[in-house]
């Protein structure tokens, strides 16, 4: 909202995927190509709306094996808590 | 491809039942979520309970590494838990659900005609009796109205209500008698430095004079403010003071974009609590002082706790021994601290440019998320701050029937024993609410959803280290501050 699409809001090293609409530049063409659908919906080509919902497909799968990870990140924290409490509250 | 695209298959197989085990997968998971973390406070909280860090009672005793690690822990929890809430319309409903206030209009014309008034009054009764009111702290209207019922809580009205300093701020309405000559141009640079400096230099002001307890140095430094107040306006324009120098007017500001009442243009609103966050003008000047600013807000409250620790006394004693006055080791110590919190924060904005991955330049980011950060010195406010204003109130209300000839000895609270659960409780909440508000920014400022999730790691690793030491803090035992 405050940042611009301008480059003076980016510090580019290297290529960066830029969008074709608005020139943003983008770490990856996954990025991008997500952007150009979120972004430009209304505006793109056929071929950017699939390649957009392969992206979105890709972005949501990958999303689930993230949030796997996160219960397993969670499990382990309430575990961790449960074990020090008993230990030091039965001491 | 294809392999990962097979991969992809069976990673949507696999969600696809375990959807049917959770129900629906979404942000129905977030709530459920969030009451998960509320049920892991209310468990862990027994902690405190049963013997506070350094406290025990019975045969309980939880040790004060155990209490930290709680404090981190549930902010990281709190982290994991709101990497559930990836829908991007929730994510901007939360900023964009808001109410009108009906007759905001006349509501503040009012509050600004009635605040004024009693904003001059209060100013006008701390110079007098500051003056000629009893040498006594405790019974001395003045100290009584500035420390409890205004630092204590108007403060806190600011972000549990909404922003009234500019309906009652005295100082602009004496400065606003002068003309308006913006004769003198500040150079861009400058940005928000000068209030950050004076941020620091009143709060190193409260630590090493008697300002807090002495009714005449309380009253000269009011006077002085007043007169910079009145001087700045006329010479660099009232605008530029307000939002470039002043730093009472900037900690209100702040504090106040949490709160659930804020001004339009012409009226009020109401806003879901921290919402109104992202509308702080990270741009006005630079960015790096707008991140300074919001930086020194949150070190100046940690401060305040840190040199009334044994810690700071053991680092302090060797330096004072060697001659330097204890009132510069202060000086440096303010100085060095706020350094290091700085440091810290512009640290993570760097670091999520890899963990993004984006190539948002470091000082965009950091403007981007250092509002996040007002949630946190809030709590840390309330915490501090709830248990002095209820003791001391009916002090306050009862030498302002008599400022000057008050009774000897002005009735205070006594305080219930769960008091000491307010300080812990409101620190996390704090936290709390600043992990959702970055959360939710990132949403507006990254693509996807794994990106603006990612993007956080930084922060989290920051808040969970603040949380640590906050907490750490609270369980010291409090001493006066020493070499003074
Ligand atoms: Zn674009």
């Amino acid at each position: 909202m405050t940042d611009t699409t301008t480059d003076a809001a980016f510090d580019i090293d290297g290529d960066a995927e830029r969008c074709p609409y608005c020139g943003r530049p983008f770490a990856t063409d996954h990025l991008r190509t997500l952007h150009v659908g979120e972004a430009h919906g209304e505006t793109m080509t056929e071929e950017e709306a699939e390649r957009y919902a392969d992206a979105e497909d890709q972005e949501s799968d990958d999303l689930f094996v993230f949030h796997l990870k996160v219960l397993g990140a969670l499990s382990f924290i309430m575990f961790l808590f449960v074990y020090s409490y008993s230990f030091v509250w039965s001491g | 491809m294809s392999v990962h695209r097979q991969g992809a298959t069976a990673v949507a197989r696999l969600r696809e039942y375990a959807g049917r085990l959770a129900g629906r997968y979404g942000p129905s998971t977030g709530r459920r979520g969030l009451l998960t973390l509320a049920a892991l406070v209310v468990l862990t909280a027994p902690a405190r309970a049963h013997g506070g860090p350094g406290i025990s009672s019975g045969n309980v005793d939880t040790p004060t590494w155990l209490f930290l690690m709680t404090g981190g822990g549930v902010i990281a929890v709190s982290f994991l838990l709101t990497s559930f809430v990836t829908d991007r319309e929730l994510i901007s409903d939360y900023h964009e659900r808001r109410v009108p206030v009906p007759n905001g209009e006349a509501v503040r014309r009012w509050g600004g005609r009635i605040g004024g008034a009693l904003g001059l009054l209060g100013l006008v009764a701390v110079l007098v009796v500051g003056v000629a009111g009893p040498p006594q702290a405790g019974r001395n209207f003045a100290v009584l109205f500035v420390w409890v019922v205004w630092w204590a809580g108007f403060t806190a009205s600011t972000y549990l209500v909404g922003n009234g300093w500019p309906a009652l701020d005295p100082f602009g309405r004496l400065a606003a008698l002068l003309p308006d000559r913006s004769g003198v141009d500040v150079p861009d640079w400058v940005g928000r430095w000068p209030a950050v400096a004076g941020l620091l230099l009143l709060v190193w002001l409260e630590v090493v004079t008697e300002v807090a307890s002495d009714p005449r140095q309380l009253t000269a430094v009011v006077a002085v403010y007043a007169v910079a107040t009145v001087a700045g306006g006329a010479l660099l324009g009232h605008e530029t003071w307000r939002r470039q120098f002043d730093p009472v007017a900037g900690v209100f500001d702040l504090y106040g974009r949490v709160a659930p009442i804020q001004r339009t243009d012409d009226g009020l609103e109401l806003v879901i609590p921290g919402a109104a966050l992202t509308e702080v003008e990270a741009g006005r000047t630079t960015r790096e002082s707008e991140v300074g600013f919001v930086i020194a807000l949150l070190w100046v409250t940690t401060f305040d706790g840190f040199v009334a620790t044994p810690t700071w006394q053991a680092i302090a004693a060797p330096i004072v021994r060697l001659g330097l006055p204890g009132e510069l080791a202060y000086f440096a110590a303010m100085l060095v601290g706020y350094a290091l919190f700085f440091g810290v924060f512009w640290g993570a904005s760097k670091r999520v440019r890899t963990s993004g991955p984006t190539y948002r330049a470091a000082p965009h980011v950091a403007a981007a998320f250092a509002p996040a950060l007002v949630p946190i010195a809030a709590g840390y406010h309330f915490g501090h701050y709830l248990p002095y204003l209820l003791q001391q109130l009916p002090a306050a209300a009862v030498t302002a029937a008599a400022p000057l000839s008050p009774p000897i000895t002005p009735p205070v609270l006594g305080l219930p024993g769960w008091i000491t659960w307010v300080g812990p409780i409101s620190v996390l909440a704090g936290h709390l609410l600043a992990v959702w508000v970055s959360h939710s920014r990132a949403f507006d400022l990254f693509t996807g959803k794994l990106q603006p999730i990612r993007s956080q790691y930084p922060y989290v690793f920051v808040m969970v280290l603040y949380t640590i030491t906050g907490l750490w803090l609270l369980a010291q035992p409090t001493i006066d501050a020493p070499f003074i």
